[in-house]
This record gives C-alpha cells, sequence and structure tokens, in this order.
C-alpha cells in the first residue's frame, strides 16, 4: 500500500515538473517578446525624433512598413495643424497576434 | 529489517514531493512577476511618451512666444521685460496650453527658476504627468532660454571697441571715411534681418531629464 501511494506521488510529482517548465518555458517566451517589442518600439522613436528634430530641411510627412527580424512596424508622421513645427508620431510593432501601439509628438528645432 | 523500515518511503516521498513542488511553484510565481514587469515597460512607454509629448509641446508653444517676444523686442532689456511684466504668469500659461493637440490626462507644471535680476538666461523648471488608471508617469525637465539681443550687443560692442582704436592711428580725413563707410554699411543690415537670424538660433535649451 505504502510503494503505491509513494509510486502515485512520483507520478504526480512528475505531471507537476513536466507542467511547470512547459508553462516557464512558453511565459518566458511570451516575456522574451513583449520586451523586444518594447526595445524595438522604443528605438524606433528615438531615432525617428532624433531625425526630425535635426533636419535641416522641411520635415515631410509620411507612412510607412517596414520588417526587423521578425517584428512588423508601421509608423506614420503627421503635422499637427494647430502648432508651428510639431509632429505626431504613430507607431504600431506587431508580431503573430501581439501589438503595441504608441503616439507620441516631436517638434523640430 | 523490512518491518523497522516500514513508512520510511512514504515520508521521503512526501518530503521530496513537497520540496520539489515548493520549488515548482516558486519559479511559476517568479516567471509570473517577470511577465507582470514587462507589461508595465509597455504601459511605462507609452506613459513616458505621452508626459514627453507635453513637453515637446511646451517647447513648440516656448519657440513661437519667443518668437513673438523678439519681433516686439529691440534691445536685450526689452526682451526680458516682456516676459517680467506680469511676473511671467502670461508666459506660462501660454507655454503650458495643449487644449489644441490630442493629449488626453497629461498635466504640465511650469516653474519660474530664473535669479532676480538676471538678463542673459531665464530658467524654468517643466514637469509633465501623465496617469492612465493607477498607473503614473512623471518627468522633469530643465529649460533655460537664451537672451539673443546679448550676442547682438556683444558684436556691436566689439566694433565700437575696433572703431576707437583704429580711431588713434588713422587721420581724421581717413577716419572720415572709413566711418562713413561702416555707417553704411550698418544701414545695410536690416534690424528684421538681425531679427530672423535670431530666430533660426537655439534659444531654447532642454536639459536635466528625470523620471521620477
Amino acid at each position: 500500500m505504502e510503494c503505491i501511494v509513494s509510486m502515485f506521488l512520483l507520478m504526480l510529482l512528475g505531471t507537476i515538473i513536466g507542467i511547470s517548465f512547459q508553462s516557464v518555458y512558453r511565459f518566458l517566451e511570451i516575456n522574451k517578446t513583449n520586451i523586444e517589442i518594447v526595445n524595438i518600439a522604443q528605438e524606433y522613436i528615438n531615432d525617428k525624433k532624433y531625425s526630425i528634430k535635426n533636419s535641416s530641411t522641411e520635415v515631410i510627412e509620411f507612412y510607412e512598413e517596414t520588417q526587423i527580424d521578425k517584428y512588423e512596424i508601421k509608423s506614420k508622421l503627421t503635422k499637427l495643424e494647430n502648432y508651428n513645427q510639431c509632429y505626431e508620431l504613430n507607431l504600431i510593432v506587431s508580431y503573430s497576434g501581439k501589438s503595441i501601439e504608441v503616439d507620441t509628438y516631436v517638434t523640430k528645432e | 529489517m523490512l518491518r523497522k523500515n516500514k513508512g520510511s518511503v512514504l515520508i521521503i516521498t512526501l518530503i521530496v514531493f513537497s520540496i520539489i513542488s515548493l520549488i515548482c511553484l516558486t519559479c511559476c510565481s517568479l516567471v509570473y512577476s517577470t511577465i507582470k514587469n514587462s507589461n508595465l515597460e509597455l504601459k511605462s512607454l507609452i506613459l513616458k511618451e505621452k508626459s514627453l509629448s507635453g513637453i515637446e509641446i511646451v517647447y513648440n508653444n516656448m519657440k513661437s512666444e519667443i518668437n513673438d517676444i523678439i519681433d516686439s523686442s529691440n534691445n536685450k532689456d526689452e526682451f526680458i521685460n516682456c516676459f517680467r511684466k506680469d511676473n511671467f504668469k502670461s508666459f506660462i500659461l501660454k507655454s503650458k496650453d495643449i487644449s489644441q493637440s490630442e493629449l488626453k490626462n497629461v498635466e504640465l507644471e511650469i516653474a519660474n527658476k530664473t535669479n532676480f535680476g538676471e538678463v542673459e538666461k531665464l530658467e524654468f523648471v517643466a514637469k509633465a504627468t501623465s496617469i492612465e488608471n493607477s498607473h503614473k508617469k512623471e518627468i522633469k525637465v530643465k529649460i533655460q532660454i537664451k537672451n539673443p539681443w546679448i550676442e547682438v550687443e556683444n558684436i556691436y560692442k566689439e566694433i565700437d571697441v575696433k572703431q576707437s582704436i583704429e580711431y588713434e592711428y588713422f587721420e581724421s580725413e581717413e577716419y572720415d571715411l572709413y566711418n562713413e563707410n561702416i555707417k553704411e554699411q550698418e544701414d545695410s543690415v536690416d534690424i528684421n534681418s538681425i531679427k530672423d537670424e535670431m530666430k533660426k538660433q537655439k534659444l531654447i535649451i532642454i536639459y536635466d531629464y528625470e523620471e521620477l
């Protein structure tokens, strides 16, 4: 009887270890994607802001779709009507259903 | 011998079971908190960009205000007095006006930190706070505005000093001719073109960025 209970407990332990390892791996993959999406969005915004701020010519509104590794990036720049040299940058970074959208303003110096 | 060991296998199995279950649970909770953290990073990025957008609008408003002040002033004191006439109140109010933008849930505070009697530069501290549900992000920056007339007046002072030094060496007739030429050159430099040049300069400096 004691051996049967022990065997049952060991089987349960094996199942628990398997399930937890599998879920930890899956969650870590999701987490890695989230962090990469945030980092890509941040870098892309900083890059665009720098080029707009320091542009020597008139900034032209644009819409572009690019791909960085597995991530798809859609960005749109529009001039704000009520402000002189102020632009709105809209950015969407997506990968397999997960996406983030960030809106930011930038003023040309 | 077998009788003596009765029950020990189950006890050892139970101890191993509880230890390993505890380790698994700890791992799962650690991963869960990491995921929560990464979601917070995403929210933090959105809120940070909102706050920075507020600062960008403040910069834009200040720039257009300064251009108006340059148009209405003709020397360094007039430039400074335009800000000081109501203790910076109207300038600050116009600078933090974001009503014409689509920014929501962003609060702006601007405080004057200019030293009394200072004419060369103006100092401000701007704080932008963006709020979404229970999350909040504050960004504090220092803003410095240079008085563009200082540089222009310094250039004219240098010209005056140069003229007075040269005057000692020039004979009176030669100097008259020289002086006439200088006057012609000065007249050709229109005040409006000087003002246009001032507007092209980078008069507003944003520094000491802090996330609170």
